[in-house]
């Protein structure tokens, strides 16, 4: 019989739970098998049953505590289709108001990822002392940059403030509208820079950070460009010309060749066009186009994705910087590190959307809800941070709640983080003997997972040092320990 | 003439949380004698502020003031001799705070901060950082309730009688005060 042994990447060590990831190696030392567990399981999609429409922007925005008001505004875009709205038909400045806190919440949320979880990584290398790689050693570092990324942030939550009301779990959005305008005063506190950086100061902040990016990247493009490539197809929203648009559009979804599978398509055609494969050993499920089944039709989301998959961006900065990024990886990258690099174009490209809506004196207006006729079901898609993000609600008419499907952003990268332990764990052990250089099997692993999702990757909640735990069984028996 | 010192009162807990919520219930009361039309102190250079947890972010307020207090509930632990005297501590002593906190170490993720990065932080981000100190009220329960214990009331209502904004504005030295 031939003898299998188990390696367990265990960080589940805080309140939140999040993942776990398990090697299977054979007798040689090979990996046969890597599972990126999610141990968590949440249960929002019954908690909503039976309560009232209008609750659930509400309810399912405690899914996150990183990142609620994407599903708060994407919970409230299928509610409007309960009301009888939708995005073209609420009141514009109601659309106007989500967007702006949209756009705050993708910059807040990368901001968080890049230089608190990221950069750490990044700039200081993969090598250095676990203990002082985090935002601490950052700032030690290089405090300037620090700095930026805590006052982009914090220019990030002020902005949700001043649209949902609180920087965590606001509750503006409502059926049908928005329930505050942005006042001038509010307005000028973003302009101004007295109190937060100026939104002009924090667009040439994103572009000294991604000129910064680019220095480190030319350094390092062979390490970036080879670490993890995963050709893999991408999904995203895209507006109605092709542009990247993170709140609203189509369903567009290329092959790594850039074939259209999917070719503009509305989105409340998705249960027509998704399948879902379930594993015993995860809570995660994993999505597939139904067309090309599973695995063949799993899907890459997110800023990499969404940079693939757009034609252009609407913005000049970030469309600048688009252009010059597709110059160094080509019309199309399945290098994943360059979700990074992605992520500070979208911050720039928010940036620059902010500085839109601020200057738009729509959003000074006082019509805030409209409603028309009941209907029993609404869908609501979005472009969360990590990518695209789907609410699902059916309404009987007594307004309670029968029905909820939510498909998060992760759940759309799951295989391509499993893929990305195992081929990130094989090219190691084939390199050295098992754990005999045991911090870059867990930087490594948290490395590859991190680009996708710092929500499932345990450096989430502990930009410290990391409580990472490594198992090795033989035959059902613990062998080693690796921890630190 | 003394400048008065530019303060912060930054109180953390959760008051779902029963007495987890004294570091919110002390900021309210603080607030509302700010407002009364008989306020007996000086308030316009104390601002206070609430969050569930320290977070980087939080660099950025403390370094508009000059002194900041956290205020926070702390369960009492029998081992903790010193401060188990006490209804409620206030001082910054590195010995005395480490009764409560522990040693002090870089712990911190994206939800919370230790008072000590994030003083750390203010300083080589802001190169400024506010002196810090502590007022810990004592609790005994952090269970999912609302409402607070009545040793926490008894904590909470004996720091508010007994402490005069004058002793947070004027030349601070680390105090401690007995119950």
């Amino acid at each position: 019989m031939t003898e299998t042994r188990k390696i367990i990447i265990d960080p589940v060590t805080r309140v939140e739970g999040h993942g776990r990831v398990t090697l299977l190696l054979n007798e040689a030392n090979q990996v046969e098998e890597a599972r990126l567990h999610i141990v968590e399981f949440r249960g929002f999609e019954r908690f909503v049953q039976g309560r009232p429409y209008w609750e659930a922007p509400v309810i399912v925005q405690r899914l996150c505590g990183i990142c609620p008001v994407s599903h708060h505004l994407c919970a409230a875009k299928a509610i409007d289709e309960v009301v009888g709205m939708s995005d073209a038909t609420i009141p514009a400045v109601a659309r106007g108001m989500r967007r702006l806190m949209h756009y705050g919440q993708v910059l807040q949320s990368h901001a968080l990822h890049f230089f608190y979880l990221a950069a750490p990584d990044l700039l200081m290398g993969l090598r250095s002392d676990p203990k002082h790689r985090n935002v601490m050693g950052l700032a030690e570092a290089n405090p300037e940059l620090a700095r930026k990324g805590i006052l982009i942030r914090k220019f990030g939550q002020e902005i949700i403030r001043a649209t949902a009301g609180k920087r965590i779990h606001g509750i503006s959005a409502v059926p049908g509208g928005i329930h505050k305008n942005l006042s001038a005063v509010e307005r000028d506190f973003f302009l101004n820079g007295t109190d937060v950086p100026s939104i002009d100061q924090v667009i040439d902040w994103c572009d000294e950070i991604l000129q910064t990016y680019k220095t480190f990247h030319k350094e390092h493009h062979s390490w970036i460009n080879h670490f993890l490539v995963q050709p893999m197809s991408s999904l995203s929203l895209v507006g109605a010309d092709g542009e990247m648009d993170l709140y609203h559009g189509s369903l567009r979804c290329l092959s790594e060749n850039g074939d259209r599978l999917l070719d503009d398509v509305d989105y409340h055609e998705y249960a027509n066009i998704y399948g879902e494969e379930v594993k015993d050993w995860t809570y995660l499920k994993f999505p597939f186009l139904r067309a090309l089944g599973f695995p063949k039709g799993s899907m890459r989301v997110g800023p990499l994705a969404r940079l693939n998959v757009c034609d252009f961006i609407p913005t000049p900065k970030a469309q600048a910087e688009l252009e010059e990024y597709r110059s160094m990886n080509g019309r199309y990258s399945h290098a994943t590190l360059n979700y990074h690099w992605a992520r500070l174009i979208e911050m720039l490209f928010c940036a620059e959307r902010i500085r839109e809506l601020l200057y738009d004196p729509t959003l000074q207006g006082d019509h805030l809800i409209a409603k028309g006729a009941y209907a029993p079901e609404g869908i609501g898609f979005l472009e969360a941070p990590r990518g695209t993000l789907i609410h699902h609600y059916q309404v009987a008419e007594s307004g309670m709640i029968t029905r909820c499907n939510l498909i998060v952003s992760t759940t759309h990268n799951n295989l391509a983080m499993n893929e990305a332990v195992e081929k990130v764990a094989t090219r190691l052990f084939a390199a050295k003997p098992l754990a005999e250089d045991e911090e870059a099997l867990l930087n490594q692993v948290e490395v590859a997972i991190r680009a996708y999702d710092p929500c499932l990757s345990c450096a989430t909640h502990a930009l410290g040092q990391m409580p990472m735990k490594i198992e090795i069984q033989k035959s059902g028996k613990v062998v080693r320990e690796i921890s630190r | 003439m003394k400048s008065v010192a530019k303060v912060l009162f930054h109180g953390i807990g959760n008051p779902l949380r029963g007495d987890d919520g004294l570091g919110l219930r002390f900021i309210e009361a603080m607030l509302a004698q700010s407002q009364s039309p008989v306020a007996v102190a000086d308030f316009s250079t104390v601002d206070f502020h609430w969050s569930q947890q320290l977070t980087v972010e939080d660099s950025a307020l403390w370094i508009e003031y000059d002194k900041v207090i956290v205020v926070d509930a702390w369960i009492a632990n029998s081992e903790s001799s010193t401060l188990d005297q006490l209804e409620y501590f206030y001082g910054s002593s590195e010995q005395a705070l480490k009764n409560y906190f522990g040693e002090a170490k870089s712990e911190f993720g994206s939800h919370s901060v230790s008072p000590w990065d994030l003083e750390a932080l203010c300083q080589k981000c802001f190169e400024r950082k506010p002196e810090i100190f502590f007022l810990l009220l004592k609790s005994e329960s952090f269970e999912m309730e609302e409402g607070l214990s009545i040793l926490a009331e008894r904590s909470l209502n004996s720091a508010c009688e007994s402490i005069h904004l004058k002793d947070f504005q004027g030349s601070l030295e680390s105090t401690m005060l007995p119950k």
